[in-house]
């Protein structure tokens, strides 16, 4: 009897640290063979840790398994999926996913994606799921839609995430490994498996050998951006004013002579581009969203909005069109312009 | 007599000069710093709070930003008198 | 010589009449001794946060429920990241151990130690840190109030945590953290994210709350009103607040102080009062002397003001020199117990000396002007009456 109570206590310890998505390794199936099996085929995660939202498809007779129907859409866009497995939340048995029901947006956490996806082997199962955590039910072909659709979106995501994780995984494999010469990898999975097994890094946790093998995967670290710093005593050659006390408006530009100019925005480097085209070499602006360096060439620009640099009426630059027109529609901009489209005229209203 | 005086004035010197010496020898320590660069937290150790609740253990920690709201969690605003 | 002599005669005065100038000294070094201890610690006290709170997120969000904040989900800083304008969304995971045998508090704060800013600040702070032998057992790192505490129960390398499962966790110290961090890592325990995670009952998928941050402060208000639109039961902390908080705890504390300075400027007007009548009576007469004798107006005046400005202003310096050494070589004693709390771990911390000289000036205008005054009208006013009606 205490022996019971004891395990049932025990359970629903581990059940309370353990994230939905995962069952106990017994219960886990594995369709995949080789050293590589626990592990997700697109992305490397753990299988067993994310086993309800697991998907499998065969193709030319080699079954992959994956964590997220997100990761085999991504791996498998523009093909039919004819013959893809999914796993049933209620039995955690793989069932074949055209006739599984789909619960989409619930309130339970999804894998890989913000829009959670489960599959049901009936409909009862999915109805009574929706009831409680809330949700949609559709068909696999809907589902593989909607998740085609949110691709894009959720590898953004993924991909800052994998930034993160690479920054992690980099020091992780310094300072917590002694294996020094590792191959280099394409495949997370393959990674994680060779870390784990030669790594000699001691007892790594599945997280931390996820973050090693997205370091020795991307390896290329985006490079660090920084902001303009303008010397102390720079001032501004249009408007005369000290450019170090604005760091958030910083624009430099570098003459063939090597010379340095610093502004204290972007309208007084435009007016001294337009005054001496010819001689310049390297033009830089401040990114409004994260005040980095970033090419002006390259840069959006939103001129009119209620957004004022230290000289009044300002354009202000961005690393990417999607930000420079979000912040045209919250800041009441006139107009997302690139830099080739900024003219003579349209600094000189700005003065 | 002025010798009285000199000697008071000179050790009064004395004392101010070893205040400002003090003052700027003992370099900033990065210490506090550090911490709460590593921590994160805005909040003073709970041994600085002035905000002290008479029954700690119901003391709702999150209300350390809005001190002027009473912590839900002591009740005895409710059961005053 | 005429310098010299008038010097002399000052000093004989000031020997002569010791006894009555002595207990303005003694009133008057208390009563800067007072004022500018309280100044200076408060002031040091708020210099300190004030550094700290320039490390601080810019956003903090917590999720509510029934007015009570509970643990927020991690996918929520996934949300966040999204947002145009924030460069860094960090779970956080923090919160109380209560330490049954003492009745007090730790807060046990889980860091990743794998995140590059905060391993530089760690090494800053604990030097020759083997990441790979802390993170080997389970370690913490602890600050000198849970020292002192842990000490007093034995505890000299380890503690055992009972988490929320009623299961137990042995944790080693691995070291403390310097008293120069003491105002915030008294009570504080750090450890790995995923122990903190276990000893708290917190889930992989949940954090304590999310830390945001915001380059850009012009976007601010922005960002403020899109994460108050993505939940209902969101609860967005600004810095701003942070800091208004701040301000406000000095305030109340400064406040109880109100008290203190109205009996100490009662005091200090019957000083002045004191200070005036003396010298509109005793010291009559021998204005009256010297002016018989032959001095000027002027020069009587100077003789009198110069007398009672070495009073003042000798006791002025030592009231300050004795306040500094109180409160940053005594680290303040008794008065400190009026601005720590004492509910929880005694304090003891160091403050790092830092004066604020526009209060400390201020502080010696208001004492010295008034002063000086107090004896140059009287003084004035029975230099230039006749000599003999003076002296009678």
């Amino acid at each position: 009897m205490l022996k019971l109570l004891l395990s049932l206590a025990l359970l629903s310890t581990l059940s309370f640290a353990q994230m939905f998505q995962t069952v106990p390794a017994q219960k886990a199936q594995l369709l995949q063979k080789g050293d590589a099996k626990m592990y997700c085929h697109a992305c490397g995660m753990n299988l067993v840790k994310f086993y309800k939202t697991s998907h499998a498809y065969t193709k030319n007779g080699v079954t992959h398994q994956y964590c997220s129907l997100h990761c085999l859409v991504n791996e498998n866009l523009h093909s039919d999926l004819i013959d893809a497995k999914v796993v049933d939340v209620s039995s955690l048995k793989f069932i074949n996913a055209h006739d599984a029901y789909y619960v989409i947006g619930s309130s339970k956490p999804g894998t890989m994606t913000m829009n959670s996806k489960y599959a049901f082997a009936s409909q009862k199962d999915a109805k009574a799921f929706v009831k409680a955590n809330g949700g949609k039910i559709y068909n696999f072909h809907e589902a593989v839609k909607i998740a085609t659709n949110d691709c894009a979106k959720n590898n953004k995501m993924i991909d800052k995430k994998r930034t993160m994780a690479s920054k992690k995984g980099a020091m992780m494999l310094h300072k917590l490994c002694e294996n020094k010469n590792i191959p280099e990898f394409h495949s997370f999975a393959k990674a994680k498996t060779y870390i784990l097994a030669h790594g000699n890094c001691g007892t790594l946790k599945d997280k931390q050998a996820q973050a090693i093998a997205i370091y020795l995967v991307k390896k290329a670290l985006p490079s660090q951006v920084n902001p303009i710093v303008a010397p102390k005593d720079a001032k501004c050659p249009v408007c005369g004013m000290f450019v170090s006390k604005y760091p958030k408006w910083i624009a430099k530009i570098t003459t063939k002579e090597h010379k340095e100019h610093y502004f204290d925005g972007n309208g007084d480097l435009m007016q001294f581009y337009f005054k001496s085209k010819e001689n310049l070499d390297k033009i830089f602006v401040t990114d409004y969203y994260n005040i980095t360096a970033i090419p002006a060439k390259e840069a959006w620009y939103v001129i009119g909005s209620n957004i004022y640099g230290p000289m009044g009426d300002e354009i202000i630059s961005f690393a990417s069109k999607a930000d420079a027109q979000r912040f045209n529609a919250d800041h009441f901009g006139k107009k997302v312009l690139s830099f080739d489209e900024i003219t003579e005229d349209i600094v000189e209203t700005l003065r | 007599m002025s010798k009285i005086f000199a000697t008071l004035f000179s050790v009064l010197a004395l004392a101010f000069g070893l205040t400002c010496i003090s003052l700027l020898t003992v370099n900033k320590s990065t210490a506090l710093q550090s911490f709460a660069q590593l921590s994160t937290l805005p909040g003073l150790a709970l041994s600085v709070r002035y905000f002290e609740p008479r029954n700690r253990f119901y003391a709702d920690e999150n209300e350390r930003f809005f001190i002027d709201m009473r912590p839900i969690s002591t009740m005895d605003f409710i059961y005053a008198k | 010589m005429q310098n010299k002599l008038f010097y002399n005669f000052l000093f004989l005065l000031l020997l002569k009449h010791r006894i009555k100038h002595i207990s303005i000294f003694i009133i008057s070094t208390l009563i800067v001794f007072i004022l500018s201890s309280v100044v200076l610690l408060s002031n040091a006290l708020q210099e300190e946060i004030n550094t700290t709170l320039d490390s601080q997120a810019d956003f903090v969000i917590q999720k509510m429920r029934a007015g009570k904040s509970v643990n927020t989900p991690l996918s929520w800083s996934d949300e966040f990241r999204e947002i145009e304008g924030i460069s860094q969304a960090q779970p956080r995971v923090y919160g109380q151990y209560f330490f049954k045998p003492n009745a007090e508090h730790f807060t046990i704060v889980g860091i990743d130690f794998f995140d590059e800013q905060k391993s530089k600040n760690l090494q800053k702070l604990i030097t020759n840190l083997d990441m790979k032998k802390f993170l080997e057992k389970p370690n913490m790192l602890i600050g000198h109030g849970v020292k002192a505490l842990l000490d007093k129960y034995y505890f000299f390398d380890y503690y055992v945590f009972k988490t929320p499962h009623q299961k137990k966790r042995k944790v080693n110290i691995y070291q403390i953290f310097p008293k120069e961090s003491s105002l915030l890592s008294n009570d504080m325990i750090i450890m790995d994210i995923d122990l903190a995670r276990e000893i708290l009952g917190i889930s992989e998928e949940q954090s304590t709350d999310i830390a945001l941050y915001n380059p850009n402060e012009l976007e601010a208000e922005n960002i403020y009103v899109k994460l108050v639109l993505k939940h209902a039961d969101i609860r967005v902390i600004q810095k701003s607040d942070i800091a208004k908080a701040y301000k406000r705890l000095f305030n109340y504390k400064g406040g109880l102080f109100l008290i203190l300075y109205m009996i100490v400027l009662l005091t200090f007007m019957m000083i002045l009062y004191q200070r005036y009548s003396m010298v509109q009576s005793s010291d009559k007469k021998e204005i009256g002397i010297l002016r018989a004798l032959g001095w000027s107006i002027k020069d009587v005046i100077i003789l009198k003001v110069t007398e009672s400005f070495m009073v003042a202003f000798g006791a002025f310096l030592l009231g300050f020199i004795l306040a500094f050494f109180f409160v940053f070589v005594l680290d303040a004693p008794l008065l400190s117990n009026i601005f720590y709390g004492y509910a929880n771990l005694p304090m003891d911390i160091s403050l790092h000396r830092s004066i604020d000289f526009s209060l400390v000036s201020l502080l010696f205008l208001f004492y010295i002007l008034p002063f000086m005054t107090a004896v140059l009208i009287p003084s004035w006013k029975a230099s230039v009456i006749d000599p003999l009606e003076a002296m009678r």
